[in-house]
């Protein structure tokens, strides 16, 4: 049983960047544009967030820097793909180049300098002390609780506010969402920068919290991962928790495999987050159509324009 | 309402065509030389390190030839699918399958001559990553379920799964450290031009772009492919199966890039799989393409292009320059010349300032 | 607090006049051009609170750009909107909206996913909520519109979304309602409903503005009127006392054709024929249609649009299979023009020349079994530009750069050309001028002549009633009736469209 526990005691911190990221990611598709450039997101805040943290010896900051870089490179890529209607597709992978040399190159100087702060778990009062279930969810350390919480609230937010409302009109029909008198250009700015900044979060959690150290395979496609993430939950915010979860469990799981010699292939269980999403993507693709707030965001992809002549 | 406002041209003019991506990509070494000079490098000497390795020296160019060579065929398979809009995200993945697929033949063929066997193998490459591209056109031509999405993922499991038989079934235990697959026979390996380094696989490439140009520009086929890609209902009320030609335009994609992963194993480092055989290829594919504006002539020239800034980029490390500014002078390039081709695409128009309004408005009643 | 205090409604007399206090907007000097074309110039528009004011203009008067101008979505190269006094910019439609200027589009800009609610309150400062749907009700019922606000956009009709839209405006506190093109996916008695609702909500003393390019709707609606023709001010005149006959001529000039004068046809054998037609589901079916059309005879077809017009002319055509009864035709030759040209029948990425060659492209002479003959299509693409009039001198660029009329130049030559036994057109004159739609007329006529059956879906009664040898009526999937030359008039036709009995309506 100890076995279990552990892996998804485990895959609640791996799953812990992928929420952030995915999250990101969910607000940003939810707004119409489709960022590809996670990755180098995640990146470049793992590594802004790693010097932050050697220099100023706090968690905290870290974080904040992080999630500032990654909000940087967000914020490229929505003057690119919003501002100048660049097509959104190659710009990600764009991104994810600049994003992987960026950091490399800042990265160098840091050698294998271990972080020393250590982000301590802690235990919620009663609740960690069920069995089981209290030492898998409830004694993790505070990112893991924000992540959680940030999820929830970014859920209500958008199902229940009219901001929400607004964000999802924009990603179903800018022209309609424009004409109503959404500023239809801001809200995809600000989806599209928050993408950035939670990749950035997610990256700092893995090279501050979790690793404790910087490399350049760090991300080791986490990005990917969280792209897969936010299809997996058929682009709904809540569902980002339970498939976070899932990933995360699987990567523990396999490394706790490969601990014990067991002689599965690693490489099939990595392979599970893509195949699980493909077959949920099947399935929601043909019951999807005319269900609100269920499926791809209609405009996903496209540039709006307000001065396009029909 | 003073001031300027952008409009959208129809038809972007010639001198953007040409002056634009010219412009852009000196302005990308000019940002690369800003980095450079942050980063307390010499400019000079880095760019001159980059220079004599491609274009400079006849070694450097060797070099770029044999990385253009799977960059040009990931460019013309992402182009061939684009001209019908369908975006193939997925050559790296396809590349993977084409080298397994190769391998896959190789290792039952092994008692045949050079010639069939290359042959057996390209074919084993091209009809692999074939079928494999068709997983994601099957869906597609069906439900019209996103070919983006599909292609992009199973990049990651065929990759994946390379690893899977590197490491496992198709182990070559003699190799200590890193993995790699069993050697495949010594006759399946593509034979170099002259006393260079460079295979026969640019020619291969170079066939693939004439064919492709044929093919796309120049036959029946390739223009009822622009016209299903560009008006399903059109197309259907010509006639045109558009089904067919989703698979038919992906399965001849994935070949494509199948014919680059099989080129890649044969070539380099003699005829095994190994981690990295794909080397970000099948993406780099997708920016060619798109920068080419699917023009097979412009693909080639991108292709050859993009391979002199790879080459020239893994030469910076003799310098002692990281080579991770290589890949940010790369994106910065893209990113100027999709600045360029934004740009390109608006003319300024200058907005008037307001007429005042006159004093009394007219009364009711009468006519103008 | 959701809508802000209206003008005093002291007697719900339609007119301002005189009132001091009453509602304006002075649009002055609006001039915008796109690609060096001017939409507008010099465009002045006066709108008053309590009155119903027209914008009448044929397609293409730029009757549509004023609108985008005044709703914020285009910015004009030059001009002023004074609201009241006050000068005003708007840089997007949040300030129009503001402002109090709401803008019903051609296109019903809607989000079929959300609900009814969800979409009036969208973009509001409120949310959707029990209070907001009390509103939404309470505004509906003002106007004798019934919507339930929990209802999934995309289950409504046409004419309820256009509700949905007005209801929208008026809970946003608009006080200036513009209307583009209201009427054009309405039957008569729909387009009487609304016109009665516009009247209540002047008679509150908002200021109504409905495009039109029917003169007939201009006098009966409005109070007043303001005449475009090619993006210029050519009358303002109050609706009492106008002379119908003479804002005809201001709308289309001076290069008014003569109308055509159409012979009856002579039909002969039968060319295509349909047998208790079904296909297709739910609104948009055939539940069953007995026609036959015969060469050298125009068959035109009325109705509302979604009753089974657009999958009529598709079946006729071939290019969509029936699920039940019997399609037969003798036509070696079909010609197609669709309704939605650059969507169905032209490929906007491809270029004018590759657009002509569609028929022809894959036999001889413009493709050998290897090869295109790039020259060979450039020759034929020449030809036709010539012998159709097709405003172009580079066949080379893309087919998107064309206007309205000459996409569907391009689509008649090409499909002309080929000597077509059967043409079946769905309103091939929509959108185009008045010289490209008497040119398109003429074709179709000549086409007859030549020995074609031919089948024409049109809205424009008018055109029906000129062109067509017989006319069918079509409501509900099926053939409700049919009239020959000189039986029809507007009246029946709109009756038959409608269902309506055989009780008086007003003409």
């Amino acid at each position: 049983m100890n076995f279990w526990v552990d892996a998804l005691s485990t895959g609640v911190v791996l799953g812990t960047p992928l929420a952030f990221a995915g999250l990101g990611e969910l607000i940003a598709e939810r707004a119409g544009v489709i960022n590809l450039g996670v990755e180098g997101m995640m990146l470049i805040g793992a590594v802004v967030g790693f010097a932050a943290g050697i220099q100023t010896g706090s968690i905290f900051w870290a974080m904040v820097a992080g999630g500032f870089a990654g909000g940087l490179l967000g914020l490229l890529h929505a003057a690119m793909t919003v501002g100048l209607k660049v097509n959104q597709i190659v710009m990600g992978l764009t991104l994810t180049i600049l994003g992987t040399g960026l950091s490399s190159y800042i990265g160098a100087s840091y050698g294998n300098e271990p972080f020393k702060e250590h982000l301590s778990k802690i235990d919620i009062p009663l609740l960690s002390k069920i069995p089981w279930i209290g030492e898998i969810f409830f004694q993790q350390d505070i990112m893991v609780y924000i992540a959680i919480v940030t999820v929830i609230v970014a859920a209500l937010i958008i199902n229940r506010t009219r901001q929400g409302l607004a964000l999802r009109g924009v990603g179903e029909a800018p022209a309609a969402a424009d004409a109503a008198g959404v500023p239809v250009f801001a809200v995809r700015y600000i989806a599209v920068w928050l993408g950035g900044v939670f990749a950035g979060i997610g990256g700092a959690y893995l090279s501050v919290v979790y690793t404790q150290s910087w490399s350049n395979e760090l991300t080791a496609g986490r990005g990917w991962i969280a792209i897969a993430l936010v299809i997996f939950a058929s682009w709904r915010p809540l569902l980002l928790l339970p498939g976070a979860l899932l990933f995360g469990f699987i990567e523990a799981l396999n490394f706790q495999l490969q601990a014990k010699g067991v002689s599965i292939p690693s490489q099939y269980l990595s392979m599970m987050p893509y195949v699980f999403t493909l077959v949920v993507l099947a399935i929601v693709w043909t019951r999807q159509r005319g269900r609100s707030g269920w499926g791809m965001p209609e405009s996903l992809g496209t540039a709006y324009e307000r001065e396009g002549r029909s | 309402m003073k001031g300027w406002r952008l409009e959208k041209r129809t038809a972007p003019s010639l001198g953007s065509r040409v002056a634009q991506p010219i412009l852009a990509v000196i302005a990308g070494f000019v940002f690369g030389a800003i980095v450079l000079a942050i980063g307390g490098h010499d400019i000079g000497d880095a760019y001159k390190a980059m220079w004599e390795a491609s274009f400079g020296t006849g070694p450097g160019f060797e070099q770029v030839l044999v990385r253009a060579t799977p960059l040009l065929l990931c460019g013309l398979a992402v182009t061939v699918a684009l001209r019908m809009n369908i975006w193939n995200i997925g050559a790296e993945g396809q590349m993977a399958m084409g080298a397994i697929g190769a391998t896959f033949v190789a290792y039952h063929t092994t008692s045949l001559g050079t010639l069939p066997i290359l042959v057996a193998i390209f074919l084993g490459g091209m009809v692999a990553a074939g079928l494999w591209a068709l997983i994601a056109a099957i869906p597609r031509a069906l439900v019209g379920l996103n070919e983006i999405i599909v292609t992009l993922f199973l990049n990651y499991i065929a990759l994946l799964f390379l690893s899977a038989l590197i490491n496992g079934p198709w182990k070559d235990h003699a190799s200590i450290g890193q993995a790699y697959g069993r050697r495949l026979p010594t006759q399946a390996a593509l034979p170099l031009i002259g006393d260079t380094k460079v295979t026969i696989g640019i020619f291969i490439a170079l066939a693939a772009a004439i064919a492709i140009y044929w093919l796309l520009d120049h036959s029946r086929a390739g223009f009822s492919l622009q016209i299903a890609g560009g008006n399903v209902r059109a197309a259907k009320y010509l006639g045109l199966g558009i089904g067919r030609r989703i698979l038919f335009v992906l399965f001849v994609s994935g070949a494509v890039a199948g014919i680059a992963g099989v080129i890649q194993l044969t070539a380099s480092g003699g005829g095994r799989l190994q981690e990295g055989l794909t080397g970000g290829y099948g993406y780099i594919g997708i920016l060619v393409a798109f920068l080419a504006r699917t023009k097979v002539q412009a693909v080639v020239v991108v292709a050859l292009l993009y391979a002199a800034l790879l080459t020239g980029g893994t030469a910076l490390q003799s310098t002692g320059i990281p080579s991770s500014i290589a890949e940010i002078i790369q994106a910065s390039i893209i990113i100027f010349v999709l600045i360029g081709q934004a740009l390109g695409s608006y003319k300024l128009v200058r907005t008037a300032p307001a007429k005042s309004p006159p004093a009394h408005p007219a009364a009711l009643g009468e006519a103008s | 607090m959701v809508a802000p205090a209206e003008t005093q409604a002291v007697d719900g007399t339609p007119s301002g006049e005189g009132r001091a206090d009453a509602l304006t907007l002075f649009a002055r000097g609006i001039t915008k051009s796109f690609d060096g074309k001017f939409a507008n110039e010099d465009v002045d528009l006066e709108l008053r609170g309590g009155e119903i004011h027209a914008l009448l203009g044929e397609n293409g008067a730029g009757k549509t750009t004023l609108i985008s101008v005044l709703c914020g979505q285009y910015k004009a190269d030059s001009g002023a909107v004074e609201i009241d006094g006050e000068v005003l910019h708007f840089s997007s439609p949040r300030d129009a909206l503001r402002a109090g200027v709401g803008v019903v589009h051609q296109d019903l800009r809607q989000i079929t996913r959300f609900s009814v609610i969800e979409n009036v309150v969208l973009g509001s400062d409120h949310g959707p909520s029990r209070e907001a749907e009390k509103k939404v009700e309470e505004i509906g019922k003002g106007l004798g519109f019934e919507l339930d606000p929990k209802a999934n956009v995309g289950s409504l009709s046409v004419g309820e979304r256009q509700q949905l839209e007005i209801i929208k405006l008026l809970y946003r506190g608009s006080r200036i309602l513009i209307l583009d093109e209201p009427t054009a996916v309405l039957a008569p008695e729909q387009s009487r409903q609304l016109f009665s609702a516009l009247r209540r909500l002047a008679g509150e003393g908002k200021a109504i503005v409905f495009v039109s390019h029917r003169l007939r709707e201009v006098t009966e609606a409005a109070d007043r009127v303001t005449v475009l023709r090619h993006g210029k001010v050519v009358a303002k005149r109050p609706v009492e006392g106008a002379d119908p006959a003479e804002l005809a001529a201001l709308m289309v000039g001076d290069d008014a054709e003569p109308p055509l004068t159409v012979t009856p046809g002579k039909p002969a054998e039968p060319v295509l024929v349909l047998m208790d037609a079904r296909c297709g589901s739910g609104r948009r079916a055939l539940t069953g249609v007995d026609l036959t059309v015969h060469r050298g005879e125009i068959v035109g077809v009325a109705g509302v649009s979604g009753n089974g017009q657009v999958e009529l002319a598709e079946a006729a055509a071939g290019m969509r299979k029936l699920d039940r009864g019997h399609r037969e035709d003798h036509a070696e030759q079909i010609a197609f023009i669709p309704e939605d040209r650059l969507a169905t029948g032209l490929v906007g990425s491809m270029s004018i020349e590759d657009n002509l060659a569609f028929r022809r492209y894959d036999r001889g002479p413009m493709s050998t079994p290897l090869f295109l003959r790039r020259s060979k299509i450039r020759g034929w693409a020449n030809e036709l530009i010539e012998r159709f009039a097709v405003p172009t001198n580079r066949p080379q660029l893309n087919v998107a750069a064309l206007s309205g009329g000459g996409l569907q130049r391009v689509i008649i030559a090409r499909e002309i050309s080929e000597q077509p036994d059967l043409l079946i057109a769905s309103q091939p004159t929509r959108g185009l001028d008045v010289v490209s739609a008497a040119g398109v007329r003429a074709q179709i006529v000549a086409a007859r002549d030549k020995g074609a059956g031919c089948l024409v879906v049109s809205e424009d009664l008018d055109e029906l009633l000129h062109l067509s040898d017989r006319i069918v009526v079509m409501l509900g999937g099926q053939i409700v009736a049919m009239l020959e030359r000189g039986e029809a008039d507007r009246a029946t036709l709109g009756r038959k469209m409608t269902g309506v009995g055989e009780a008086e309506v007003a003409a």
